[in-house]
Formats: structure tokens, sequence, C-alpha cells
């Protein structure tokens, strides 16, 4: 989660009330789990913590191909470190 | 965050999460993925994201899947591609080429059913109040009313902020503890004070007023607090006081002087409705019985050090708990009533004085009892006696069970060192309190039975040992001793004398099982089943020992040497015996009673009579004797001992021997008169040349012969035989060894003064010795004369007699005693042959010999009847009336 978020969660009222942050954290979170289902389809290997960091990072202006190639790139050079995910190649 | 560093910061989570490095552990390793991954990044030669490209690449993926019959993953796919567009940003194709980028031959590795695993667990739908209320409804009693938060303090708002921002940082559980529950706060924890009930308790002490006077605590020891106006309580406060101050406790109402160790009043207290005299009388009723009470449980708790003592102070304690329960009985019914009560202090009265009764008497015995115990230890057991038996009289039914039963429990003790004794003849180590102690551990057995044990007694002579055990002192005494007899004829083997069914002493052993007194008096209820108990040891040990005594000790065959060769029963055995004695007396002027031929002699004689072993236990002693010459006082030179085997001496007593050997010398000494009138002929007599002379000799003779067989009849027949079966009898029907002592004293007692032997008798006893010794006067008288032939012919005769006689001794004796040559009978010729005198001067001296032996005669003669008759007057024995009588026919015929 962004710190934004966190700041935004800390900032929050106590209050039963659902505020428009809420409904977009909801919608965010929907998203999100959109594309960890479309992710599984795909078998991209990638986390949904993964999707996130890399949703985040694109929502902030990270070209996508980049961010794959580094993916890529880490897989390859750390495939032993990696935990449940699959050679990209 | 600028962007930039938001970027690099994505990209660090992002890396740690491909390459699981951390930065606090593989540092280096995370640096150079990271620099890698952010050198990556900055690639711009990546041109901008084709959205309708990235469209038509998942067209084409769906193509895909329908081709190769995949149906199910291109729906889904297509399904989430609808759900996407509906919440899609301006990112999502971008998203998206990074998906499809990073894809990896999906149609041969998805599955439909992994996304089943993706979906997240279904959160639990939201609490609703109607949920709420229905499972908890709000309808608690002042569940609305608002809550005072005046204590509340400020820092806890603080706290519960800070609680709140603690919690709404945390997007996920961290590893640690939360932090909710390391902020306790103790002061959440305080209840705060509710001034109303402290009030309220304030006023439920009525004796704080004013509190400033009290020193904490309810009990003023003789400390009257200064209290100036009277306090007003109710009934139940007061009732609930003078429970605890029965019960000991100590309170507010009642003082307690330690010194006196009484209960007073404290008068500041009151009722309403009561005037306060009355209330007064009433609770000084009541502390008076406080008072004893507590007196009673001051005096428990002493650790007296004698178990008797131990056992009635654990007496006393019961029944102080009995009491204190019926105390607890009536606070329960005070305090949870279970039908309605009426509070009523005179009630209590009532009741606590009905129940308190017995104890009360039993603290007013304690009092009386306790300064004298150092003297006499067994006055309580002697004071519950009484009690018990007063409370019986007094047909106090609950008073006499009360004082029955610690009575019996109290003697329980005392009967155990009874029972010890009376079981086992032992004694216990200093055991002050029992009757029995040992007098003389080092006594012979002889005197076992009479020195060794002995009855401890006070100065005054009162027995050691409760008043109702008296009765029976004697019979614990001797079956103790009869076991320790037992054990010493048995050669200290074991011997016990447990009985088998020893009867039990207590309440209902006594008094039985009715709820009512029993019609007997205590006393003789106690005393029947006490000797019951007694008679079931005591029984067992007389009758064993009497049959030892019987059969093993051979009680009745000493008896009955005793009878024979002392009381000369068989007369026959006694004559042959004193002829040889006689003879040995006459015939050698010294050495006559040489101890080893004469107990040859009597062995010789008796044992073919007595029983086996009987006669080897006699033995003839040499006595020195004053009397010298042909007195017959020489005879008491010759003293027969019997060896008296030790459990016998226990009865026949080593100094009733001696009396038994003064009867035997009497007896010999009258034999040895008759001996000597017998060697006294009627030849002899007549030889006297003067008729007058003759005729004197004859009267004489006649008369001492007379004499001698009245004293030899009254000795056996009267004296002995007569004495000595009334005794053997009495003695074989004897309990113990004690009534055999005792019958067996007594008869020698009597034997000694039917024989004229006491002190008291001693001037007759010592005329008649007189008597006996005219008797050696006369036939010294008649043997001077020198009449040979007819002296002559008279020794032939005695001569042939004396042969004949010892012909039938050879027959009897066992022994071998050399016979005595004839030269020694020639001896007593020559006495008659070797007198030069002539008969003239002979009969002078015969003649005055016996006109003053008929003077000493009338004038002894006399003088015996006298004394005789004297003492059977006063009070005696009809035997010596009998001799006297007889003794005096003889007289008489004289003077007639």
């Amino acid at each position: 989660m962004s710190n934004r978020d966190k700041k935004g969660k800390a900032k929050e009222e106590p209050q039963l009330e659902k505020s428009d942050r809420e409904k977009s954290r909801q919608a965010h979170v929907e998203t999100l789990e959109i594309l960890s289902e479309i992710s599984a389809f795909l078998e991209t290997g990638l986390t949904d913590s993964q999707i996130a960091y890399c949703a985040s990072l694109i929502g902030r202006g990270v070209n996508p191909e980049a961010l794959a190639e580094v993916i890529r790139t880490l897989r390859t050079q750390y495939p032993e470190r990696e935990t449940g995910s699959k050679d990209s190649n | 965050m600028p962007q930039p560093a938001q970027i690099g910061a994505l990209t660090d989570e992002l890396v740690a999460s491909i390459t699981n490095f951390s930065p606090s552990t593989n540092a280096q390793a995370f640096k150079h993925a990271k620099d890698l991954a952010a050198r990556g990044l900055r690639g711009y030669q990546y041109g901008r994201t084709n959205q309708f490209d990235v469209r038509a690449k998942l067209d084409g993926f769906d193509e895909k899947f329908r081709v190769l019959n995949r149906d199910d993953l291109a729906n889904a796919l297509l399904e989430r591609l609808k759900e996407l567009d509906k919440v899609s940003t301006k990112w999502t194709p971008e998203t998206l080429s990074l998906l499809l980028q990073l894809s990896d031959r999906p149609v041969e590795k998805s599955n439909v059913d992994d996304l089943e695993l993706l979906k997240p667990p279904q959160s639990p739908s939201p609490l609703t109040w109607a949920e709420i209320i229905a499972d908890d409804p709000l309808d608690e009693e002042g569940i609305w009313e608002s809550i005072d938060y005046a204590a509340e303090s400020s820092e806890d708002e603080k706290d519960y902020r800070k609680r709140e921002k603690a919690r709404a940082s945390e997007p996920t559980p961290s590893s640690s503890f939360t932090e909710e529950d390391s902020h306790l706060d103790p002061e959440s924890y305080v209840i705060p004070i509710q001034k109303d009930a402290l009030l309220d308790i304030r006023k439920e002490q009525f004796w704080r007023h004013p509190a400033e006077h009290q020193a904490g605590g309810a009990l003023a020891e003789g400390n009257h607090a200064a209290k100036k106006s009277a306090s007003e309580i109710t009934e139940l406060q007061m009732i609930r006081e003078v429970l605890f101050m029965l019960a000991g406790l100590p309170t507010t109402l009642y003082t307690i002087d330690t010194n006196l160790r009484e209960f007073k009043i404290n008068t500041v207290f009151t009722l309403g409705h009561v005037v306060s005299l009355t209330l007064d009388d009433l609770l000084s009723d009541l502390g008076g019985i406080g008072t004893q009470i507590y007196r009673l449980r001051k005096w428990t708790g002493n650790n007296p050090p004698i178990p008797l003592f131990q056992t009635f102070e654990a007496a006393v304690m019961k029944r102080l708990a009995q009491f204190d329960s019926s105390l607890a009985g009536l606070q329960s019914r005070y305090l949870n009533p279970e039908v309605p009560v009426s509070v009523s202090l005179l009630e209590l009265h009532n009741e606590v004085r009905g129940f308190a009764g017995p104890i009360l008497q039993l603290a007013t015995l304690v009092v009386a009892v306790m300064p004298t115990l150092s003297e006499n230890p067994f006055l309580y057991l002697e004071a519950l006696f009484e009690r018990t038996s007063l409370a019986q009289m007094m047909s106090d039914v609950g008073l006499f069970q009360f004082f029955a039963r610690i009575f019996l429990d109290c003697l329980q003790p005392y009967l155990k060192p009874i029972r010890i004794w009376m079981e086992h003849g032992e004694l216990g180590p200093d055991n002050e309190t029992f009757f029995v102690f040992m007098n003389d551990k080092s006594s012979e057995a002889a005197s076992l039975w009479h020195d060794r044990y002995a009855i401890r007694r006070h100065l005054n002579g009162e027995l050691h040992a409760p008043n109702f055990l008296h009765p029976a002192a004697l019979r614990i005494f001797n079956t103790g001793k009869s076991i320790v007899f037992l054990k010493e004829l048995a050669n200290h083997h074991k011997y016990t004398n447990i009985a088998q069914d020893e009867p039990r002493l207590d309440f209902e052993t006594i008094c039985g099982e009715a709820e009512s007194l029993p019609f007997a008096p205590f006393s003789e209820l106690f005393g029947s089943a006490f000797e019951a108990w007694i008679g079931s040891k005591f029984s067992l040990a007389s009758t064993v020992l009497r049959q030892k005594l019987s059969s093993e000790c051979g009680l009745w065959e000493v008896l009955d040497t005793f009878r024979i060769v002392y009381l000369g029963a068989d007369g026959s055995l006694l004559q042959d015996f004193a002829d040889l004695v006689f003879e040995r007396m006459d015939e050698l002027d010294s050495n006559w009673n040489d101890r080893y031929l004469l107990t040859e002699l009597v062995h010789g004689i008796y044992g073919a009579v007595l029983a086996p072993g009987q006669a080897e236990r006699l033995v003839i002693r040499r006595s020195t004797t004053k009397h010298r010459g042909r007195s017959v006082k020489g005879l008491s030179a010759v003293v027969v001992d019997y060896n008296i085997p030790w459990s016998i001496a226990n009865i026949i007593q080593k100094s009733s021997l001696q009396i038994y050997q003064r009867a035997f010398g009497f007896l010999l000494k009258v034999y040895r008169a008759k001996y000597l009138l017998q060697k006294v002929s009627w030849n002899d007599i007549q030889g006297l040349g003067d008729d007058s002379l003759s005729r004197l000799g004859l009267k004489m003779r006649h008369r001492l012969i007379w004499s001698t067989d009245v004293l030899r009849t009254y000795l056996t027949e009267t004296v002995f035989a007569s004495s000595t079966s009334q005794m053997e009898e009495a003695l074989s029907a004897a309990d113990d060894i004690d009534a055999m002592a005792g019958i067996h004293t007594s008869y020698i007692t009597r034997l000694q003064d039917l024989c004229l032997l006491s002190k008291n008798f001693s001037p007759i006893y010592q005329a008649i010795m007189s008597l006996l010794d005219l008797v050696v006067d006369f036939a010294d008288a008649h043997s001077r004369r020198p009449n040979a032939s007819a002296s002559l012919a008279k020794v032939q005769t005695s001569q042939q007699k004396r042969d004949a006689r010892r012909r039938k001794l050879r027959d009897r004796r066992r022994s071998i005693i050399p016979t005595r040559q004839n030269s020694s009978d020639d001896g007593s010729e020559d006495e008659y042959d070797g007198d030069a005198e002539s008969s003239t001067s002979h009969d002078a001296a015969t003649s005055e010999s016996l006109y003053k032996i008929q003077e000493q005669f009338d004038r002894l003669v006399p003088f015996v009847v006298a004394g005789l008759k004297g003492v059977s007057r006063a009070g005696g024995e009809s035997a010596w009336e009998m001799l006297a009588e007889r003794l005096d026919w003889n007289f008489k015929v004289r003077c007639s």
C-alpha cells in the first residue's frame, strides 16, 4: 500500500460514514483484485503485493516495458531467491 | 514525498519482494538488485503503451483460448476484463501491458480452478443492531442512566486517541503484540470511591462514637472508655455481642478484666425498650455465665505433664466444643432464620442457661479441684464420681449422662497401668499415679510375694488411689503379683494374663442404652462393672497360680511333711526318732547331738513315709542352749530345719518355721519325760524299802505319767490335729497367695498360743517345763539306787527291749548308722554297779527326792491349772480350759 494510502488512512476520522476516499480506495482494491486474477490467468508469476507495487509504479509514470524488463532481469539474476514465482523465460 | 522518492521506495519494495533480499540482512545484494532495477526503470528507449495494441493482444489471447478449446479460460478472462472496464483508470492499459509482457504460456499452465484460491475469504457480514439487541437486550437496570465521568482524567482521552492512531497505522497485522495491549493503564482499574457506602458502614459501627477515643479494635482490656453518653443499640446487636462473649471472643458490650478473669458490662449500651436495671441484671447474669466459661477456657491449654490430667483437659475441651456448637446453632438461627424468629434477649438467656448448666457445673468442679491436684491427683476423678451420683439422685438425666461420660472418659487412662499390671505384672516407668510400686527390686524369691511390691499409701495410711477403687485395690494388687509369681515359676518365660473377653467400661455397658436414669445407684453399677472387669483378669491368674502351687511346687507335700515331722502326726515315727535321740543323750556325754548323724537318722526314719524329695530337705541343726545336764530343756539343742522352696516360702514364711520347731521341741520334751518314766519300772519303785516311800513313788509315777500323757494328748490331738485340719481346709479354699499366707499365719499364731509358746504364756510354759523336769528328777532318783539284781534284771530286760527295738528300726532304716556297741549299754550297768553307796543312804536320798518332787508337783500343777483357767476365761481358747480340767483331775484325785 502506498504511503499516501497510509497517510490517508491515518488522517481518516474514526467515523462510520463512507467518504469519497474510502470509495476510491475500495475501487482501487477491486482493480487490484481483478488484475491479480488476470495475472493468474496469464501466468505472470507476480504476487498480489508485486502487482500492487507495479501498478503504483506505472501510476507514477514508469514505463511498463521497462518494468517488465527489470522484473525479468531480476528473476534471471536471482532465481533462487524467488519464492513461489515461476521463471519468466 | 516527491515522485522519484516514491518511485524509489516502491522500487525497493518490489525488489525486496522479488529477490527476498532484506536491506538489513543482505544489504549488498539488495543494493545491487536495487541499482539494477533503478537503472532499468530509467530506460526511456521504450515508447508509450498503445492501449489498442494491448486490447488486440488480449483479444488474441481470447481467440487462442477458444481455438485451443479452453473456453473456460476465455470466458473467465473476458469476464475479468469486463469487470476491469468498470473500474479502469487511465493506467489500466499500461498495467495490462505489463501483465501481457510477463505472461508465460497461459494456455498450458492456467486453470480456472486456481482462481478460487485467489479469492480472499469472505468477510463476515457486518454486525447489525438487530443482532446485538437480539443477543443482549439492553434492558439492564440503570443502563440508560448517565455515567458520571467526573473522575476521569484527560490523560485517558489521550491514551485512547493514541490507541486509535496505532490501530489506524497498521495496514496488516504486525509480528509483535498489538500496541494497545502494552498500553496498560492502571488508572483505568481504579474504582472511584463511593462516599455513601462509607457513611453507611460508619453508621453501622455504632461503637465508634466518639471515634477518637477508641484505639482501634473493639476490645478494651480494663480500659473503661470515656463514653459520655449512652449508646442505644438494637436487641439483635446485643444478642450478637452476648453470643460472642459466651464464645470467649472479644466484644465491646463486655470488657474483660484479665486479672480477675471476669466479664464486666459496658453500661453505655442500652436498649430503647428496656429499663436499664432489668437489662443490667440480665446482662450481668449472662456475664456471669460467660465469666465461668471463660475461666474454664483459660484453664484448658495449660499442657499438664501427666496423662491423667491431659485426658481430663481433653474431656473438658470436648465439652467446651459442644457448648460452642450449641452457641453456633443459636447464631445460625439469627443469621439464617428458616422460620421467622423473635429476637429476644430473655429467650436467649433461658436457652443459654439451659444448655450451659452442665458446663457451668463442670467449671465449678474444675475451680474446686485444681488447687489440690498436686496433693491428690485423683481428686478430680472422685469429684466427677460424686457429681455423677448426685445428678442421679437429683433425677437430672442430662447432667447425669454428662458427668458419667466425662468420668468414664477420664477413667480410661487410669485403667491402663492397672490393665498392664494385671495382665503382664509390669509397672510403667515412674508411674506416680498408680498405687502399686516396686518396693524392693532385689528381694529374694522367697519373699517375692510380700516384699517385692507394695501398695503406695499417703502419710495418713490412706491408699493412693481414687476412693471408689479402694475395695478392689487389693485384688488388683494380688492379680499383678500372681502374674509376677507365675513368671518367676516359669523361669521368666513369657506369661500374660490377657482375658479374651474383657468387659468394656463405658457408659453404655454400665448404665445401659436407655435414655432414662438407671434405677440402681451409679456407685453400685460402677462397682459391679468394675468387679466384673477385674474378675475377668483376676480369676484366671489366681486359678492358674493355685494349680501350679499344688501341682508343681508341692504345697501339700510340704504341709504333710510339717505335719508328720514337726507335729508328730505319725506317732510311731516320732517315737522311733525320739528314742534314738534319747539313747544318745543318755549314753553320750557330749556330741550326742551330732548333726550329721541325726540328719541321717531323720532321713532314714521319715524317708519311707514322706513324699519323694521331702526327707532330703530335713536337716538337723545344733543349737546352743544354756541348759546343761539332764533337763528336758537340753533337747532344745536339737533343731530340725526344713529347706522350704522359695515358692512355698511365700505362703509358709520362714518365720513360721521357728514356731513349728518350738512345737516339735515341746512335743519332744514330753516324749522325753514319758521315755524316762517308762524306764522307771514298777520293780524299781517296789524295791524301795519303805512302804510309804514305795507308795509315794508309785503315786508320783502315776501322776507324772498321767500329766505327761495329758500333755501329749493335748498337744497331738487337741492342738495339732484339729488346728492343722482346719488350716488345710481353709487353705484349699483360699483365693490367692495373700489369703493362703494369711490363713497359715493365723494358724501358726494360734498354734503358738495353744502350745503356750507365746511370751504371754511364758510362766505357764516354764511351769510345765519344770513339771517335766520333775520327771527327770524322778527318773534320776530311781536310777541312782544300787539295786543290783533288780536293776540288772531290769537292765537285761531293758537290754532285750532295746535290742528288739533296734531290730525293728533296722528294718525301717535306710541309712547306715553304726549301731552302738553293747559296751555302751554296759556303761549304764556300770552306773548302777559302780556305785559304792549303801542302799540305805540311797533310800534316804530317794525319799528326800520323792518328797521334794511331790512338793514341787503340788505347787506346779495348781499353778498351771490356775494359769490356764485364767487365760481361758480371759477370752482365750477353750482348749486351755480342757487342759486345765484334765490336769486338775489328777490333782484332785490325790486330794481325795
